[in-house]
């Protein structure tokens, strides 16, 4: 079935109608109107594709003043809507110069639209230092001198002394985006994250300290009565769902990562030691993750964001030993990933450096991928204290990687050398390293590849470059569509349709605002795009079903694709994971001997592509599927810089 | 002695009927700063969402951790809805209120 390329109905809620533009270099702030967008792209992160695209002249790097950044709100964002607190950042991506794009919870995009607007398009760079503050409709340009080199939170805190405002929300950089430090993130609301594709890096190249928004604006809705009883059947959902109770009393996070909750966070899902294995021994787990003395037994409360009603994010405090004294939001499930990656076990250095990434404002995955190889590249003597300041890098000292954090977030020393991602590095170092150099398409990849194809098949085609929140599933019944069963551990052929499935929901889930730990993903994992689709229609006035939103998730997703083939160079041949996962197997614990099959690769990726009715020898987008998703403008785009194929055609066996 | 005409000298709002709203039953420990009744409050009112127009302020301080609950004199106990919308939309039992919504003037209907 196809749709339009509007959706139907008229536009009479959920968004506020209008975009910010800001251009940093001249000064000059003037607005659009969101609606000429919305009926195409809805919102949030789809939207930011669109004008990220249709914006960004063929060969412009993330560092000219042209390079736009934008953030936008989700459409459901403000209302009731269970966890519809999203933010979408889209810029060019500082690793790969492809699409550059990271989300983040909070406050932030609700608070943006109270304030009056759906998205603010930045472009151009600020002579000085300088913040953004949009309040009631308006926006000004301010001096931040005093805040350049203030950690986030010390920047919050001083933008809310400032302004004399507690409702205010704020969206900084820290040292690590000043530096330009390559995996530098944008936080907000004391410890969210956009991190991923350098967006902190972006925004801190155009000297843009904050954003800073606040306002008693008005998020109205095309049919109250028909929202509300939408807005009831999801949170019946939410209820009911079996992961919701221990993750309310628990916080879900750390559910997810205790350690005697290996169900909920399998076994096969870690890539220790710079991902030379896939598996990490139960005390080794224990000692990290333990209830009693783990990273667990710091919580002294639970967060969420505006509307969510099941809450994830921990407030930790750590009262003894060399980090006693810090305390603030963090420590996400990926954390355990980060310390598995230099075998740290120490929970107090673990949970510190990753309160340390978020206020200095570093992306842990972009952080701890060079650290790890680092770690190796010592192991191997091809690094030395003589290259590290005296730092001995070796597995398990968690201390050493705090120290490390620091170094890369201010460029100091052999920070600096870590601090333009783990490719950068090892072209510098040479010797081989570029073989133990986990990343994907110019973008450090933390995640693991042998145990689990179908999270590794939803990393290795993202378009954001090597990131899990494309299309990766893992386990089945936590994640991809409700009803679909597979094989988590082997080549199940129905894994590329649950990852296709999975990518254009969460295509669906980002332009809406909502997360997905509500609905696509872990935790709830309980609202399902039909339910979206009718919160959609009743706040926004259109008329949407689950099919139709899946279709416009594909869009979505082409929109990005797109983005890559006008302005990189990669074909089929950059959806492979490294080959460090081709070559080496993993020699511990229950799936020790486990590689990656060329093979059943070349087959996985076959199918996804003829999913996508992309070209499958170059994975290049068809004027035929382009023209089915009435996306015949992006076709012409792409056709300029002829890289676009007719229409697909059969092709046989593997790349 | 004091006569009813004496008591509405006092105060001009003396037979303006107080919420049921109870502060006892505020369990702010449990409070996430998720803001859902906030959202909800300001539906009541206008039938849209903003915090403007919400009887509630939820802050948090996220320096130290601490939330701020309060709720100021625009809160009418719900009137006309089926029940305290803040609390029906708090997933964390912050709020619980023993009594129901009075109903709306002429019949009830929600505003």
């Amino acid at each position: 079935m196809t749709f339009s390329d509007e959706m139907r109905g008229e536009i009479q809620g959920a968004i506020t109608g209008r975009i910010l533009r800001v251009d940093l270099s001249s000064g000059s702030i003037t607005t659009d109107s969101t609606e000429q967008y919305a009926k195409r792209w809805i919102g949030g992160q789809m939207l930011n594709s669109w004008l990220l695209l249709s914006e960004t002249p063929p060969g412009t790097r993330w560092s000219d003043p042209g390079a736009p950044l934008i953030f936008g709100a989700g459409a459901l964002g403000g209302t009731l809507v269970p966890s519809a607190c999203r933010t979408s950042v889209d810029t060019i991506n500082v690793f790969s110069g492809g699409k550059g794009s990271a989300n983040m919870g909070g406050n932030f995009g609700p608070m943006l639209k109270f304030a009056g607007f759906d998205h603010i398009v930045l472009k151009g760079k600020a002579e000085r230092p300088t913040y953004l503050w949009v309040h009631d409709g308006r926006a000004e340009l301010r001096d931040a001198a005093s805040l350049w080199g203030m950690t986030i939170s010390e920047t919050e805190l001083a933008l809310r002394r400032e302004l004399g405002s507690r409702t205010l929300a704020v969206a900084a950089i820290g040292p690590a985006g000043e530096h330009k430090v390559k995996g530098a993130c944008i936080v907000n609301t004391g410890g969210k994250v956009a991190g991923g594709s350098g967006v902190g890096c972006v925004m801190g190249d155009k000297n843009l300290k904050a954003i800073v928004v606040d306002g008693d604006g008005v998020v109205e809705l095309a049919d109250p009565e028909r929202f509300m009883a939408a807005v009831d059947v999801a949170r019946r959902k939410i209820d009911a769902s079996p992961y919701s109770k221990a993750m309310r009393s628990e916080g879900l996070v750390v559910q997810c990562y205790l350690a005697e909750h290996t169900k909920e966070y399998p076994d096969g899902f870690a890539t220790v030691r710079n991902a030379q294995e896939e598996w990490w021994p139960p005390e080794k787990r224990e000692e990290l993750c333990g209830r009693r003395a783990g990273v667990p037994s710091h919580m002294q409360k639970i967060f969420g964001c505006i509307s969510c009603p099941i809450s994830c994010m921990p407030y930790m405090r750590i009262d003894s030993g060399k980090y006693a004294g810090m305390h603030a939001q963090g420590y996400w499930c990926n954390a355990v990933l980060w310390s598995q990656k230099t075998d740290t076990t120490d929970p107090k250095a673990s949970l510190a450096g990753d309160l340390l990434c978020n206020d200095l404002g570093l992306d842990g995955d972009n952080t701890h991928v060079p650290i790890a190889w680092a770690f190796e590249a010592y192991e191997k003597g091809l690094l030395t204290k003589a290259d590290t300041d005296g730092l001995a890098l070796e597995w398990g000292d968690g201390d050493v990687v705090v120290e490390l954090i620091r170094k890369i977030a201010y460029r100091d020393g052999f920070g600096d050398f870590l601090a333009d991602g783990v490719v950068a590095a090892a072209a510098k170092l040479g010797h081989g390293s570029e073989t133990f150099a986990t990343s994907l398409m110019g973008q450090d990849t933390l995640d693991p590849f042998r145990v689990a194809p179908g999270w590794g098949l939803g990393v290795a085609t993202s378009p954001v470059a090597g990131r899990h929140l494309r299309g990766a599933v893992y386990p089945a019944f936590t994640t991809g569509p409700h009803d679909q069963v597979w094989d988590d551990y082997g080549y199940d052929p129905a894994i590329p349709e649950a990852v296709f499935w999975m990518l254009r929901t969460k295509q669906v889930e980002d332009a809406l605002g909502v997360c997905n730990y509500t609905s696509s993903y872990l935790a709830a994992y309980a609202v399902e795009n039909a339910d979206l689709a009718e919160e959609l229609s009743a706040a926004m006035g259109v008329e949407v079903t689950a099919e139709e939103l899946l279709w416009r998730g594909q869009r979505g997703y082409n929109l990005e694709k797109a983005f890559n083939t006008i302005h990189t160079g990669w074909e089929r041949a950059a959806n492979y994971p490294p080959v460090r996962f081709f070559d080496e197997p993993i020699t511990q614990g229950p799936y020790a001997g486990r590689v990656c099959d060329r093979a059943a690769w070349d087959k996985m990726l076959d199918r996804f592509y003829e999913l996508h009715g992309w070209d499958k020898a170059t994975s290049l987008q068809t004027r035929e599927v382009l023209s089915a998703l009435a996306m015949d403008d992006v076709a012409e785009m792409i056709a300029a810089t002829g890289k676009l194929k007719e229409a697909t055609v059969a092709r046989g066996g593997g790349a | 002695m004091s006569t009813f005409a004496e008591k509405e000298h006092l105060s001009p709002f003396a037979d303006v009927k107080q919420p049921a709203y109870d502060a006892k039953a505020l369990h702010i420990e449990q409070c996430r700063a998720c803001q859902c009744c906030m959202l909800a409050c300001s539906y009541h009112h206008r039938r849209a969402f903003s915090p403007a127009f919400s009887s509630i302020s939820v802050t948090r301080n996220n320096q130290n951790g601490i939330v701020q609950w309060s709720i100021d004199s625009t809160c009418d106990d719900c009137v006309g809805e089926d029940e305290h919308l803040c609390a029906k939309y708090c997933a964390y039992g912050v709020l619980t209120i023993a009594a129901s919504p009075a109903a709306a003037p002429g019949g009830g209907e929600a505003r």
